[in-house]
């Protein structure tokens, strides 16, 4: 895990914010104190996570196949400090991986496949993986600094562009984990400066310059609410790929609400332009949400790794079965390769801040016609 | 004998007439206590599915019936905030850093899963800019006379086709309340728990609402410390103030 000279300056600042006035007002109602028209606060939430899962992976042939059973234990922790026109926020998380859990989290990193925010200990195990892993990943850690007409934010970000439920062509700075049971967007490390205009508009600057500028990313993005479409126009740089982007979102509600996220990108070489593109629609009848999203990447693993084929979709249903209960599923397929993946989970509130889960995950394809699959629970408390 | 007819519909039709305008004094003066300017509350919403319980909790500031921003404040959800301009809604989650503009027609349905609707939660309630008003008769709710009022919508934004309100005929406001779909199907009740003075005004500040959608099912939405006509900034009803 790499962490920037931002993300610790973000440290620094959440440690003084929340050493100063704001934590000796901390007076929550019901554990939680929080509210935009306080002028200063400290809350610290978080939650702990428990997951067990038989899985198998193999080629399909279930006599011949590998089975195996893994745990997790996940402490998340949230601290924002507030302050008069500044912020402060961190979120953290530590894992325990038990087993197969720890042992898939190892060919990952064998495979290069883990993501950016993460690290692990141990850094090396014996041949076939270790039995326990602990992980470590910074998700965000940055501070905010508010003055109505600009505001700066420095430090590890979700920048978060995206129009989609899951594929965001205009949004270079994000990357996807798609390990868990539902996509994460991980954080970058950036400053990104915001000028209001108008209550849903705004224009937006943001840099991660990383280690050395001329290979960083750059952006410059104009947002606002026109005529109910809410729209965007962006322009980017990518240093290291050497390529220029240009791109456009918007969110449209006709009833349902339909939206589009188009990048175009242009490299330095003089070879030909690609252009990325996704689109979809959301729509809630009775208990029931759906979402269904198309994406085209014709740029390739290099422009999008994660879905380096040209056709892809995703699907997600979502019924509220009750209150307490949600039910959930949704499958990302890769059209070209024919290869995907899909989810069942379903979540039912068993005491105030405690969710109980049971869920199937399964994948298949990806060229080697291999099939894999988990069947598990998860417990989480939230605080 | 003609005569006699004729005068009999006249009085029919005099007494419907005052009957109406009856309904709409009534109407006005509900709308006195329940319609402002800028407001601002701390709110409890308590779901209960038989006997189980859960509780969100929340900090509002509304503007009429158009502007309105919630911030969650439970465990679970805390940080999750709501801004809603006219009908276009906008929910930030915090963990994410995400930004979400939400179709207009969840703005009718429950707000995190609750039988409290954004209208219910969020909004000034201008009745007679929706609704035409009939006075039905009188009846008594726990003790308290009340007037049983029809409200029929006259605009495709009312939230309902059709209430029945019983308003209490001393405070001027709702005691019991049917809601009904344009099929006649009735989809909510309420029943105000607990109405509290508020300045010159009464206010229910203590509502249970059932929808009849569902079986076995409640949620009781409390209002604590409800501020109304405070000068709000006008910045808390922007895209930036969800993610300051």
């Amino acid at each position: 895990m790499r962490t920037s000279g931002l993300a610790l300056f973000a440290a620094l600042a959440l440690l003084s914010l929340a050493a100063g006035p704001a934590a000796a007002q901390s007076s929550p109602e019901d554990g939680a104190q929080a509210a935009s028209q306080d002028s200063s606060s400290l809350t610290i939430g978080g939650s702990v996570l428990e997951q067990a899962y038989s899985s198998y992976s193999g080629s399909g042939d279930f006599a011949a196949g590998g089975f195996g059973y893994g745990s997790s234990t996940t402490l998340g922790l949230n601290l924002d400090a507030k302050g008069q026109g500044a912020r402060a926020s961190a979120s953290l998380e530590t894992a325990v991986l038990d087993g197969a859990a720890a042992q898939t989290a190892w060919l990952e990193i064998q495979n290069g496949q883990v993501p950016t925010d993460e690290s692990f200990v141990p850094a090396s195990a014996p041949a076939g993986g270790p039995d326990l892993l602990v992980a470590a990943r910074i998700r965000t850690l940055y501070v905010k600094l508010d003055e109505g007409w600009v505001s700066l934010t420095a430090g590890r970000q979700v920048v978060n562009y995206e129009r989609g439920a899951l594929w965001s062509p205009t949004d270079i700075f994000t990357a996807l984990d798609l390990t868990g049971l539902s996509p994460v967007r991980l954080g970058s490390d950036a400053l990104r400066l915001t000028f209001p205009l108008g209550p849903t508009g705004a224009a937006d600057l943001v840099a991660a310059p990383g280690t050395a500028p001329e290979q960083g990313l750059y952006s410059a993005r104009l947002s606002g609410l026109v005529l109910g479409v809410d729209g965007a126009l962006s322009a980017a740089r990518d240093g290291a790929a050497r390529t220029t982007y240009v791109g456009a979102d918007f969110k449209a509600d006709l009833e349902a609400g339909f939206y589009g996220d188009f990048s175009y990108a242009l490299p330095d070489t003089g070879a030909a332009g690609s252009y990325r593109a996704a689109g979809g629609a959301d729509w809630s009848f009775g208990d029931f949400i759906v979402a269904a999203e198309y994406y085209y990447n014709g740029g390739g693993a290099g422009a999008d790794p994660l879905s380096p084929d040209s056709h892809n979709l995703y699907g997600d249903l979502i019924w509220q079965a009750s209150e307490f209960l949600d039910v959930s599923g949704s499958v990302i397929w890769d059209l070209s390769g024919r290869s995907g993946t899909g989810t069942i989970l379903a979540s039912y509130s068993v005491a105030q801040g405690a969710t109980l889960g049971v869920y199937g995950k399964a994948s298949w394809g990806g060229g080697t016609a291999a099939v894999g699959g988990q069947l598990g629970a998860t417990l989480e408390v939230s605080f | 004998m003609k005569h006699f007819g004729l005068l009999l519909a006249l009085a029919t039709l005099a007494a419907a007439a005052g009957a109406a305008q009856s309904a709409d004094e009534i109407l006005a003066k509900v709308d006195e206590n329940m319609s402002f300017g800028d407001m601002r509350y701390t709110g409890r919403m308590e779901i209960t599915i038989g006997g189980e319980t859960r509780y969100k909790t929340m900090k509002a500031v509304a503007q009429g019936s158009d502007k309105a921003f919630v911030e969650f404040t439970n465990p679970e959800d805390r940080g999750t905030r709501y801004l809603k301009l006219d009908k276009d809604l906008w929910i930030y989650f915090p963990k994410e850093q995400d930004t979400v503009k939400i179709s207009g027609h969840l703005l009718k349905e429950g707000m995190m899963g609750s039988d409290v609707s954004y209208e219910d939660a969020l909004e000034s309630k201008d009745f007679h800019a929706k609704y035409d008003a009939t006075l039905k008769g009188k009846d008594n709710v726990d003790g308290r006379d009340c007037y049983v009022v029809q409200l029929d919508a006259k605009v495709p934004t009312a939230a309902y086709d059709r209430r029945l309100m019983w308003i209490d005929v001393e405070r001027y406001v709702a005691l019991k309340e049917e809601m009904y779909a344009k099929s006649g199907k009735l989809i909510k009740t309420s029943a105000a728990l607990e109405v509290q003075r508020v300045g010159e005004r009464w206010y229910p500040s203590r509502t249970e609402f059932v929808s009849k959608l569902r079986n076995n099912t409640k949620t009781v939405f409390a209002m604590s410390t409800i501020e109304f006509n405070v000068a709000l900034d006008p910045r808390q009803f922007t895209m930036a103030a969800l993610t300051k």
